[in-house]
């Protein structure tokens, strides 16, 4: 059995963004065309500030394929939602913990979200409906407390899964709504927003497919009408800053991994810190570099940019710079990136 | 091919509006305050020099170009904006710092002189700051704690002492390391599942538990009833009457042994007493035809014996009475003695005649037939009257017996049927009608039984009971839901405990865990677990944050500091080589006439002479000054190849004393003639008539003097 996941669309209204419910509609539409058996949306699918269930039930009637069953679980930011306030065929909506069959050998759980309750002590009441190994987690919450990096659009901590949790009752896997970014910490993936809520949500969007006899967790990417994209660049007073800069830009707007055609749906932005002889280049190589999409603001962030015209700093900053990058230092977090030693560097051979 | 400036072209330059300065190779530039003159070396610096960006420059440089021979074939043009400057046609050897050409070419005011501090010698330092960028790196390295310059990066560790900033980052990442374990922690032990699951197990053993406990209640409710309904049982079987029963049947069965003994010996007795009534008859007839035969006379001697003998004892009675009496006492003793004699003398007789008579008078027939008979009867031969009667006194004996005998046989028979009586009453109200006496026994000890067995099973119920250990008031007369079973409460209450000790222990595990997120957060033990976790995250991603921040900024110090330190050897090394080039020493030549080479000796500049070396602060302040602008010349030279180049001098003299104005002028002519181009530019009177003097005496056409 195939099951589709997604999570926090954050509906509001088809007036105020148009943009969440035509995500929803493409994962519902790509449901049909992947043979997928179930959707499954943990959690949010509505926003807290404004709800229109007459907008969702027109755009899942368009789009839901014929016979997909939908289950929906509420979240943090839809915790009353019920299968009574929603009006159309398919559709399920689990208020309380419950045990669905997903094929003949495996069993989904689906723990709504609870406020002020832990995602493990839901587990034990149904627990012996499940057979070790042969279950999903389906919840909305957070995992992982000392791991994950932060969401800027759900601060605080909200029915957490813990370690020990998933050792005790032994899900195959744990499949998450609340965090925006996607995230995957087998057994425990997070599917994300499919469409970004604001720019802090960048990167191309997916929803999870679930194949219950492989037991893999495959990536789907969705047509999201709306793309955001965030880039740090440091800059060095190098010996070309234009050709330095643009190099750089062409190489993380690769890194997007853009499909071609959806440049337009793109909202990026940019900061330039460091230090660069000619600041108007820095901002005409940046906005031609990045042309084909929109800024996020006015344009490129130069506000921690500074003038460097000294050639002996200058001098000295691309040898600290060979030497940054020869350095062998470890990676991932908390360690500082290169870019971070580098900016550090700079400032200590320009004194501020 | 000596460089020079040919032509200075710009316009909007400040005050100076649009002008064409064309160069000799002797140029003076006047200009009075305010004038410009400022701009004008801006502009050039600008214009030539890589270096200059970093120079203050003022607002309202206007455009231009600056056009220089002796690069090229051609004529060369520099403009403020161009990115071709003047160090581009020099190759650089890549060491130390690159050329700063302006540095060396443009001499500001007061640079040439030696300050109160270096007026002793020209050091080390003092060189390096004309000759080099040390100055700054010294400036850069000012910002870097010792401990990072001295600390290396090995395997992707910071080595270096546990001091400053070193020291920060170690207590940071100890910081992060508790956090990160205590993190651990919390992913481990922060279950709410297990605490979940363990309340939920001990939910349904508390079912089950409660159903036993009601069921025990209940069970010894039904326990009390099947006590209560024996004890009411007991009740018809009343101990008091038991006993009375058994004691009467006992009685009863030891009367009738009794009787049965008596009836034996009764018997015998009855046996024995058949043939007094004979024996008595045959006695009297015996003695009848005896007392027949001895007549009346017998019978008055047999009187008057009596009469006799109650006189005397009559007489003494009397005597007693009259003892008090005088006199008589005599009178009447020897009276009744007498009477007394007489009377026992009669009876004897009495006695003796009356045996006589009687033998006589039986016949011998019924004599015979008597004893006859009496054989018959006992066996033995009479013996006459005195056997017979002694024969029948024995049997007077055994008859008075028989008769008590059958007394007793009577009232004992009486007593025996009372007893069967009141047995047959009591078996009767105990429940048993109408029992043959032979089965009273077994009756009774079936009673006995059946009340011994049903005590024994009040007993058995009461150890139940008791083990139950439900009091009284707790019984539950209403079924339980499940069957009471004493093993299976005893694994429940003992399951129960053991639930009691995990949850205890999950949730002292659990305010453990609190208490030391409190620690590091500082919130109250109080706070829900959502925030603590939050905050924990919070201090966490702080923590991390400062660690990256510090580590970054240590490791781009140490980057800077080894740089630095690189750059400083090369700088250095690029100054020793400097020193010994033999375009400085025929700089020295050219300036000072004399042939000269220079080198470092315990930091101080030596000036090798022909005849003699000299240290640079043995030498006269003129001397000195030569020296360096020699120095700076050189140098420049050096990089350009050994060509001469052009020398602007901003006002350089500016501050220095007429007298030695004038030697610094000689200076710049003696430079000039070797082949450079000097420009100096000035608001001073007094150096502008040296200068114009000294140009159009030595220079004649290739002198130009501008004035702005």
């Amino acid at each position: 059995m195939r099951i589709a996941i997604t999570a926090d669309l954050h509906l509001t209204t088809q007036q105020d963004h148009p943009e969440r419910f035509a995500a929803l509609q493409d994962i519902l539409r790509q449901c049909g065309r992947l043979d997928v058996n179930r959707l499954i949306i943990a959690g949010d699918l509505f926003d807290q500030t404004q709800q229109n269930y007459a907008d969702f039930e027109q755009a899942y009637v368009e789009a839901r394929p014929e016979g997909l069953p939908v289950t929906v679980i509420p979240g943090n930011h839809d915790p009353e939602l019920t299968s009574g306030a929603l009006a159309v065929d398919g559709l399920e909506v689990l208020s309380e913990p419950a045990v669905r069959h997903a094929g003949e050998d495996f069993d989904l759980l689906f723990v709504p979200y609870k406020a002020g309750t832990s995602m493990g002590e839901h587990l034990p009441p149904l627990q012996t409906q499940l057979k070790p190994g042969r279950w999903g987690l389906i919840s909305h919450g957070d995992w992982a407390v000392g791991l994950r990096a932060p969401d800027s659009n759900e601060p605080g901590i909200y029915m957490p899964l813990t370690r020990a949790d998933l050792e005790a009752h032994n899900p195959a896997v744990a499949l998450l709504g609340h965090i925006h970014a996607p995230q995957d910490g087998p057994p425990v993936y997070y599917p994300g927003s499919p469409c970004p809520l604001d720019i802090n949500e960048t990167g191309l969007r997916r929803f999870l497919i679930l194949d219950t006899e492989s037991l893999t967790v495959t990536p789907q990417r969705v047509d999201s009408p709306r793309l955001y994209f965030n880039e740090t660049v440091v800059m060095l007073p190098v010996e070309d800053e234009p050709a330095y800069l643009r190099a750089d830009l062409e190489r993380r707007v690769q890194d997007w991994d853009l499909p071609e055609g959806w440049e337009d749906r793109v909202q990026q932005r940019l900061r330039v810190i460091g230090y660069a002889s000619d600041r108007s280049a820095v901002e005409t190589v940046a906005r031609e570099a990045l042309a084909d999409f929109a800024f996020y603001g006015d344009g490129p962030d130069l506000s921690d940019l500074n003038h460097a015209v000294d050639s002996d700093r200058i001098h000295i900053a691309r040898q600290v710079r060979d030497w940054v990058e020869a350095l062998e230092w470890p990676a991932g977090e908390p360690e500082p990136t290169l870019e971070d030693i580098t900016f550090e560097a700079l400032r200590v051979i320009w004194g501020n | 091919m000596p460089i020079s400036i040919e032509k200075i072209v710009f316009e909007n330059l400040g005050p100076l509006g649009e002008r064409t300065l064309e160069l000799g190779r002797f140029n003076l530039i006047y200009g009075r305050n305010e004038t410009g003159k400022t701009h004008l070396i801006e502009f050039l610096l600008r214009s030539l020099f890589r270096h200059a960006a970093a120079w203050p420059m003022r607002a309202g440089l206007g455009q231009g170009k600056v056009t220089v021979r002796g690069l090229a074939e051609d004529s060369t043009s520099f403009t403020p904006d161009g990115k071709e400057k003047l160090e581009h046609y020099w190759e650089e050897s890549g060491a130390g710092l690159p050329i700063n050409m302006a540095r060396l070419l443009v001499v500001k005011g007061a640079e040439l002189e030696l300050t109160e501090s270096n007026t002793v010698g020209v050091d080390r330092a003092v060189l390096k700051a004309a000759l080099s960028s040390e100055a700054l790196m010294d400036r850069i390295l000012d910002h870097i704690p010792a401990t990072v310059r001295e600390a290396t990066v090995v395997d992707g560790l910071i080595e270096a002492h546990q001091r400053g900033d070193i020291k920060t980052r170690s207590a940071l990442q100890d910081d992060r390391q508790r956090l990160s374990d205590l993190s651990d922690q919390v992913e481990k032990r922060y279950a709410q599942g297990r605490l979940r699951a363990l309340e939920l197990s001990k939910a349904q053993f508390q079912i089950e538990l409660a159903q036993q406990l009601e069921a025990r209640r209940h069970a010894a409710y039904q326990l009390q009833q099947e006590r209560a309904a024996i004890q009411n049982k007991r009740t018809r079987l009343p101990q008091e009457q038991l006993e009375l029963l058994e004691r009467d049947i006992g009685r009863h069965q030891d009367k009738q042994s009794e009787l049965g003994r008596l009836r034996v010996k009764w018997e015998e007795a009855k046996a024995e007493v058949e043939h007094y009534p004979w024996l008595k008859q045959a006695v009297e007839l015996w003695e009848r035809r005896a007392l027949e035969a001895a007549g009346k006379s017998s019978s008055l001697s047999a009187v008057a014996a009596g009469v006799f003998l109650i006189l005397g004892l009559g007489l003494a009675l009397a005597g007693l009475v009259l003892d008090l009496i005088p006199n008589a006492n005599l009178i009447l003793a020897v009276a009744s003695v007498g009477s007394f004699v007489l009377g026992l003398g009669l009876g004897i007789a009495y006695v003796a005649r009356t045996r006589r008579q009687v033998s006589a008078a039986v016949n011998a027939a019924e004599r015979g037939q008597i004893e006859s008979e009496f054989k018959r009867r006992f066996g033995r031969a009479a013996g006459g009257l005195a056997g017979l009667k002694a024969r029948e006194e024995s049997l007077r004996d055994f008859q008075a017996k028989f008769e008590l005998q059958t007394t007793t046989i009577a009232e004992s028979g009486a007593e025996v049927d009372k007893l069967a009586n009141s047995v047959e009453r009591l078996m009767k109200s105990l429940g048993a009608d109408k029992v043959a006496p032979d089965a009273w026994a077994k009756t009774v000890k079936q009673m006995r039984d059946w009340d011994t067995s049903q005590a024994e099973k009040m007993h058995r119920i009461e150890l139940r009971l008791s083990e139950l250990g439900v009091d009284e008031s707790d019984y539950r007369s209403e079924p339980a839901a499940t069957a009471f079973s004493a093993e299976r409460l005893t694994e429940l209450e003992a399951d129960n405990l053991q639930q009691n000790l995990e949850i205890r222990e999950a949730q002292r595990d659990l305010e453990n865990l609190k208490q030391e997120i409190t620690r590091e957060t500082g919130d109250d033990i109080g706070a829900p677990w959502t925030e603590l976790l939050e905050n924990l995250r919070e201090r966490r991603r702080e923590v991390d944050r400062d660690y990256r921040t510090a580590t970054a900024r240590i490791l781009g110090q140490i980057g800077v500091a080894q740089v630095l330190e690189r750059l400083r050897a090369e700088e250095d090394e690029k100054i020793r080589e400097g020193l010994q080039a033999p375009e400085l020493a025929q700089i020295i030549s050219e300036i000072s006439g004399q042939r000269r080479s220079l080198d470092f000796e315990g930091g101080e500049l030596i000036i090798h002479g022909d005849t003699a070396d000299y240290r640079l602060s043995e030498l006269s302040t003129g001397a000195r000054e030569q020296v360096l602008l020699a120095l700076r010349m050189g140098f420049a030279t050096r990089l350009a190849g050994g060509e001469p180049l052009f020398l602007l001098l901003d006002d350089a003299f500016q501050h220095s004393d007429w007298e030695r104005r004038e030697r610094l002028v000689a200076q710049v002519v003696e430079l000039a003639e070797a082949g450079w181009q000097v420009t100096y530019l000035t608001m001073d009177d007094h150096l502008r008539d040296l200068f114009q003097a000294a140009g159009e005496q030595t220079f004649g056409d290739e002198f130009r003097y501008h004035e702005i």
